[in-house]
């Protein structure tokens, strides 16, 4: 039973291939198109996915859109009649989109997939985001929260999953959600944009910058919405007018009840905050305390509805790593699974396995182990590549001689890119498409985000740390099973050593969105960062997405070498290969190369 | 310089003096000029990947190197002559460095894609080459009259190889479809300017006519839907859960 499963048309646009119930292939859209969040409809992806499985459209038996376009439709003509007149900016534009283009998804699915309509199925927004967590989780049972902006008309959702009723497949049931437009993502979302950040892009800065702050805006914040015993929450409406205005998420009220917004592009210092910055600062931890305050209560009533011992996340909100980790060692559940991908894309891979398991019934397969699903280049075409170019390049005979010579450089101060395999399912590099540092260097983070990734100096940088050391620098719960630091998914403390010894990807708060390295799923990565350890003592690294600021993630050579080029990068490893920065060519031997071509 | 239509040299001869007369509109175009060549450096560089030919994928890749170059050089001479930028801290920093690509190679074909990138070429030359005596004549102080001067004799080997490569592929036998490919790109550049002023004109109109309808429409039935259908507080529980999961209404979009 070949299924895929599609993303599309809102943002983050991705395939999933499913294949008898094996994850086969899934990628976002915007790997290949190289538009960040790519909301097109995922052409490139399909035809990746069908062809690293060896199959067409024609083998496929079903194609499934990650949500039901009418019922959305639906939403946003009632929000246009509730808000009448308010809603006048919003109309023409919300409306022009669905009559142009999203009101025929199903036409638009088969002209661009080369499927036919009969093979076309639908899966509500929140079901795909809850059997993207549920079915790919190490659970038998579980109960399921999906939180993000809004999905149809849910906001939130909580699911029981199961084995399926006649024993067969696997059964998600609804149990209850709550409707736009009270939603913690659209919260999140405008407060995002109060703060001069980009929604849909700027929310990890957000996370990123609450540290710097206090959440002393409580009772602010408490005016902005109520959240119920119940796990409910109210929005009052007065501060916000995402659900009526097309480009502006919250209203003058908003600014006089939190201050002025900020302006987008300013400067922002929160390391030595004073002023507006502190304000911004304190802001964003008020609503990173709310977000986790709101998480919590929705566990309990989640735990109270299915009496299940463990919890699957997934949504926009489930990328939420420090309201993970609070979740996970507050919440009423024993064990918590967040999918890499629990975004939109990650709707794409759910609709996929929703129709293999819940609607065929056909039998689970292996958990999710690694999240390297994504598109390869083989040893020898990276050598044609850059032979072919001309780009000098030294090829080592075997990955240990790599690995030693990369855990030198690094050990040494350099900054590498590191580009291997299968490139990744979701918005973390976890060892594929990574650009990679000492941790233990003071100023290296500044480095890093000035330099090479060009994006603001107060983010932090996630390290990626061996299994086996994962105890020594990081604050794991010992003996919990962990689900969540292989995919990067959680912020622990950081321990008084690693504190001492790891600056670099140590927070302002001392914590750290760690990822950790088990061999089994993740071996290529693991040795490197063991020639590290066996070079320094620390099986640790700075491991930052081999992108630069507002791109894409790498997916080919091209791409990385683009990158490379473009950035203060030292080194650059494909595969076996090693480039270096090297001074520029002579200009009297670029003129004589230029000779060569030019016209008579 | 491939990834915008390029005004001809004799409009930049007249308007230069009006768009090139203070030190922060001519950083703000040399940034332009920067964020230009670093796309098309993207560009090269994907056409490179795709290519399997060896002899093309070196050409395209070095063309990669010297727009990225030129990339550079724009963004250096943009931050000396306006070392603020218009705004300070990283965002200003970001705005140098960030490129987008247009997959032109995948999106044209080579024929197609190595005549876009010679009249691109062409006509990026011959526009640097009007700024450098521009900036020549007058005493501009920034030194731009010489940069402009060894971007635009970089640009002759760009236009050179690619005009080679065309001239190559007609001996060969194929001069009607580079004839062809020539002029496609000539027409999709007319048509695509004809299609943008379109598009901003039917967007207003579409615009216009959904405003109308909305005012004359939506008030009734604005009054009812308030009546009837307020909006929901709290959980809502006991929605077909089990519906859901059948493929009837898997079949459904509503």
């Amino acid at each position: 039973m070949v299924i895929l499963g599609i993303s599309a048309f809102f943002h983050d646009a991705a395939a999933a291939l499913v294949v008898d119930g094996e994850v086969v292939a899934a990628a976002q859209e915007e790997r290949f198109s190289r538009k960040k969040h790519d909301a097109g409809l995922p052409v490139l992806a399909a035809r990746f996915c069908l062809a690293q499985a060896g199959l067409t459209i024609e083998d496929v038996d079903r194609v499934v859109f990650y949500e039901k376009p009418l019922r959305k439709f639906e939403r946003i003509l009632v929000g246009h009649l509730r808000e009448f007149p308010r809603s006048l900016p919003q109309f023409p534009r919300s409306l022009a989109t669905w009559l142009g283009r999203r009101l025929w998804t199903k036409g638009d699915l088969c002209r661009g997939l080369g499927c036919t309509p009969e093979q076309v199925l639908f899966c509500e927004h929140h079901l795909s985001h809850a059997a993207s967590a549920f079915l790919c989780s190490p659970f038998e049972r579980a109960a399921v929260i999906t939180v993000d902006g809004v999905g149809e008309w849910a906001t939130t959702s909580i699911f029981r999953g199961g084995p399926g009723s006649d024993g067969k497949g696997a059964s998600i049931e609804l149990l209850a959600e709550l409707e736009y437009p009270h939603s913690i993502g659209l919260l999140y979302s405008a407060i995002t944009a109060y703060l001069g950040f980009e929604v849909n892009e700027g929310e990890y800065k957000v996370m990123g910058l609450a540290p710097y702050g206090r959440p002393r805006y409580r009772d602010e914040f408490a005016k902005l919405c109520t959240v119920g015993d119940d796990g409910s929450l109210a929005i009052d409406l007065k501060y916000f007018s995402y659900h009526r205005h097309p480009t502006r998420s919250f209203t003058p009220e908003l600014e006089r009840l939190l201050g002025p917004a900020r302006v987008p592009g300013s400067p922002l210092h929160p390391l030595n905050a004073s002023g507006e910055d502190q304000r911004f600062a304190d802001i964003a931890a008020s609503l990173q305390e709310l977000t986790e305050r709101y998480l919590l209560a929705l566990a309990g009533e989640a735990h109270r509805l299915t009496g299940e011992p463990n919890l699957c996340l997934a949504g926009g909100v489930a990328l939420n790593c420090v309201a993970n980790r609070r979740l996970d060692r507050e919440g009423p559940f024993a064990e918590l699974f967040v999918q890499p991908a629990a975004g939109d894309a990650g709707g794409a891979l759910g609709a996929a396995l929703w129709a293999t398991h819940v609607l065929l019934g056909l039998p689970r397969r292996e958990p999710m182990k690694h999240a390297f699903l994504g598109a390869a280049w083989a040893q020898e075409d990276i050598v044609t590549f850059l032979g072919d170019c001309g780009v000098r390049f030294r090829v080592f005979g075997d990955a240990r001689d790599r690995d030693e010579e990369v855990a030198r450089r690094l050990a040494e101060g350099e900054v590498g890119g590191w580009f291997q395999g299968r490139f990744e399912w979701g918005p973390r590099a976890l060892g594929a498409r990574s650009i990679l540092a000492d941790p233990r260097a003071p100023g290296m983070r500044e480095r890093v985000n000035r330099k090479i990734k060009y994006r603001e100096g107060f983010r932090p940088f996630a390290p990626a740390v061996l299994d086996g050391e994962a105890a020594r620098w990081f604050e794991l719960d010992g003996g919990k099973p962990d689900h969540l630091t292989p995919f990067m998914c959680s912020v622990v403390p950081v321990t008084e050593e690693g504190q001492q010894v790891l600056p670099s990807v140590t927070h302002v708060d001392g914590t750290a969105r760690v990822q950790r390295i088990e061999r089994e799923h993740n071996p290529v990565f693991y040795d490197l960062v063991d020639a590290f350890r066996e070079r320094t003592g620390v099986g640790v690294l700075l491991n930052t997405s081999m992108n630069l600021k507002d791109e894409p993630l790498c997916a080919s050579p091209a791409e990385a070498y683009g990158v490379f080029v473009r950035s203060d990068l030292d080194f650059l490893v494909l595969e076996r290969c090693l480039v270096e920065k090297r001074p520029e060519k002579h200009h009297e031997e670029r003129r004589e190369e230029r000779h060569q071509w030019r016209a008579s | 310089m491939i990834a915008v239509a390029a005004p001809s040299s004799l409009m930049v001869r007249l308007v230069a003096p009006l768009v090139w007369r203070s030190d922060v509109k001519i950083a703000a175009k040399l940034e332009g000029f920067a964020a230009t060549e670093a796309g098309s450096a993207l560009d090269m560089l994907k056409a490179a990947e795709l290519t399997d030919d060896p002899a093309l994928r070196r050409l395209f890749f070095r063309h990669a190197l010297d727009e990225a170059r030129h990339a550079q050089l724009f963004r250096a001479a943009a931050r000396r002559i306006d070392p603020r930028g218009r705004d300070a801290g990283g965002a200003s920093e970001y705005r140098l460095i960030h490129a987008t690509r247009q997959n032109l190679f995948e999106r044209y074909g080579l024929v197609r894609f190595v005549a876009f990138v010679h009249l691109a070429e062409l006509r990026g030359e011959s526009q640097f080459r009007a700024l450098r005596d521009h900036f020549r004549a007058g005493s501009d102080g920034n030194d731009l009259g010489e940069l402009f001067a060894r971007i635009a004799r970089e640009e002759r080997f760009h236009v050179a190889y690619s005009g080679k490569l065309l001239a190559d592929w007609r001996r060969e036998g194929r001069a009607r479809e580079v004839w062809q490919a020539v002029a496609r790109v000539r027409f999709t550049r007319a048509f695509d300017a004809w299609r943008r002023i379109g598009r901003v004109f039917g967007d207003h109109a579409t615009r216009l006519l959904l405003g109308l309808l909305y005012l004359v429409l939506l008030p009734l039935f604005a009054l009812i839907q308030r009546r009837r259908d307020p909006v929901r507080n709290g959980w809502k529980r006991g929605r077909r859960g089990h519906e859901m999961n059948t493929l009837t209404d898997a079949r459904r979009q509503f």
